[in-house]
């Protein structure tokens, strides 16, 4: 395997974890705003 | 532009203002939370084993973060397949020519294109990639690509009309579905119609061949009717030769041509009319598809006319570019005489709105002005009719964000379907909005400033419609190429991959997150204050919306290339 690949690879790798952090960092902001609404049922 | 082309254009905006309704209601019973639609009894079997395989619970609903770490899951799988198929290919079978490993950075690059849904190709299919890398690799990601897009948009149907629901839906379940319900039995019955019309389908090598000259031809040959379904259904768009549609192989009568575009835009549009009756609202669906149909059919007769009516400069020095039975008029530099200009425009807008990379001609021979229509389709953000399910979604959120303008403008909480526009939608909303530009703009500039990445062929404007074309095309998914730019270095690979990576997973999260932000609320009952989403005014509205977005974020770049390259003709 050359370097290149594990460069490329790293870099997927990098740009998936930032996506995860996107993610969580979404729903931290969706959280807070359930938060400061009224608490309601969920049915589903 | 002629007679025969308004006429051609006529007949097939009619064709599928008539036959989307059709699919659409059958794509509605497929993403519906029943799960019964026609074909049960033959594709249900084969769903279950296909579950029971995966170890999918299909019984199982997924809140809106564990959909998305699903998705990416599934991405980084296809990812590294393709990436590892394309290095070890010289030692794989199904290889007729020999061809050796592809190197990393096109690796890297065709990798994350072809899982992203953009299929932008620095490549030349019949020189670089073997049969069994086109097979297992890119018509496999054509597939399950374009599934993950469609699924990320039922899940955003779902969100919509859901009532405090902390769910919506199972990626896997909606991966599978669409893949075994649509894709499929569509992209076989459609790859029969194209091997009758003269699109190949074979294992073969290339052959050799003596020409009448006396000269030695090399004759690409290889599975392509099975690619070429696909890529159009799912609004992929990669070529299995290195001209993409304009190859007779791919695309070879002008018939065959109106077929392959009928496949390019038919899911996009019937998946409106799929919304209408996901919400439970018909009207609903038909504003989405006249907002749709409206934009599409504006771009097109623009650039069928801007083609049609030849190069200012050749008029000027008397030549002679009108429709005649002996010529087929228009500007003909780069485009195949048996579409002419009338079908190869129609084309790019038609590719251009859907994030379809296919080409059926070569867009950087268009006229500066006929060139800009396909780039600010693309610039757009691929609304019109927008590629299979992230097109939907693209104006979706320009839905919510007109609803939100709109409610500041008459001083009402906005709503939309009777959930309650908030702060956190529109955060969400302004994130999925400025990734796009953000990366395409940057690597633009990046490009331009860094003479080492400057290989254009053309200096000046034209050369910067060129940069901007190709980073307009990876960070929006599209795919198309206005070539004239050497794009297969390090650098146009590395950048162009991520701007695919940001243009695909940076705004599907945020639709994610809209979608569990909107499942959870109670939705209101219409009053006398509730602003209607289904008239033609709210339609103006998003369609203003969404040309003063794209026109405020992209003027100034369109400004200096095709509009001062018109100027200067």
């Amino acid at each position: 395997m050359a370097m290149a690949d594990v460069a490329f690879l790293l870099t997927i790798a990098a740009f998936f974890a930032v996506c995860v952090l996107y993610i969580r960092g979404c729903d931290r902001i969706i959280r807070r705003a359930e938060e400061s609404d009224a608490p309601g049922e969920v049915a589903r | 532009m002629s007679s025969a082309t308004w006429l051609q254009f006529l007949v097939f905006a009619a064709l599928l203002g008539a036959t989307a309704p059709l699919l659409g209601r059958y794509m509605a019973a497929v993403y519906s939370d029943e799960r019964r639609a026609p074909g049960d009894r033959f594709v249900l079997p084969v769903e279950r084993l296909v579950y029971r395989v995966c170890r999918v619970d299909a019984a199982r609903e997924q809140r809106w973060t564990v959909y998305g770490y699903s998705l990416l899951g599934f991405s980084v799988v296809s990812f590294l397949v393709v990436y590892g198929l394309q290095r070890l290919q010289g030692s794989l079978p199904f290889n007729p020519q020999e061809l050796g490993a592809v190197v990393p950075h096109l690796s890297f690059n065709t990798a994350v294109s072809f899982m992203t849904n953009t299929n932008w190709q620095s490549y030349g299919g019949e020189t670089t990639m073997s049969h069994l890398t086109q097979m297992i690799g890119l018509t496999v990601q054509n597939f399950v690509s374009a599934a993950a897009g469609m699924a990320v948009m039922a899940a955003l149907i779902r969100g919509l009309a859901r009532r405090r629901a902390s769910t919506i839906g199972n990626f896997w379940v909606d991966l599978s579905r669409t893949t075994l319900r649509i894709l499929l039995p569509l992209s076989f019955v459609f790859a029969l119609l194209l091997v009758s019309q003269g699109v190949i389908q074979n294992l073969h090598g290339p052959t050799t061949a003596h020409t009448l000259e006396g000269a030695t031809q090399t004759i690409a040959q290889g599975p392509a009717a099975s690619q070429v379904a696909i890529k159009q259904l799912g609004t992929n768009g990669g070529g299995f030769f290195n001209v993409n549609s304009a190859h007779p192989f791919e695309n070879s009568t002008p018939f065959n041509d109106y077929l392959e575009l009928y496949a390019i835009l038919i899911i996009p549009f019937a998946l409106a009319f799929m919304y209408g009756r996901m919400l439970g609202d018909r009207r609903q669906g038909r504003a989405v598809f006249v907002i749709m149909f409206v934009i599409w059919a504006a771009l097109s007769v623009t650039a069928m006319g801007l083609e049609g009516g030849g190069n200012p400069r050749l008029t000027a020095l008397g030549i002679d570019q009108s429709t005649t039975s002996e010529q087929a008029g228009g500007n003909m530099e780069g485009k195949e005489i048996r579409f002419g200009t009338g079908a190869s425009a129609l084309w790019a807008v038609s590719t251009t709105g859907t994030s379809n990379g296919s080409v059926n001609s070569m867009h950087d021979s268009y006229t500066p002005l006929g060139g800009m229509v396909p780039l600010s389709h693309i610039m757009l953000g691929e609304v019109s009719p927008g590629g299979v399910g992230v097109g939907l979604n693209g104006l979706l959120i320009m839905v919510i964000l007109s609803v939100f303008i709109a409610g500041l403008m008459v001083g009402r909480t906005p709503e939309y379907l009777g959930k309650k526009v908030q702060a956190v939608e529109m955060k969400m909303v302004v994130l999925y909005v400025l990734a796009m530009p953000v990366a395409l703009l940057g690597f633009a500039a990046a490009s331009v400033i860094l003479k080492s990445a400057y290989t254009v062929n053309n200096p000046g404007p034209h050369g910067l419609s060129e940069i901007l074309y190709a980073f307009t095309s990876a960070s929006n998914n599209n795919g198309s190429a206005f070539a004239g730019l050497t794009t297969a270095t390090d650098w146009y690979d590395t950048t162009l991959g991520l701007a695919m990576l940001v243009g695909r997973f940076f705004l599907i999260i945020p639709v994610l997150a809209i979608a569990g932000s909107m499942a959870r609320k109670q939705p209101a009952p219409p009053s006398a204050g509730t602003f209607p989403t289904h008239t033609p005014l709210f339609g103006g509205v998003v369609i203003g919306v969404t040309l003063i977005v794209a026109g405020l974020t992209f003027f100034p770049a369109l400004a200096l290339g095709p509009i001062v390259e018109h100027l200067s003709l």
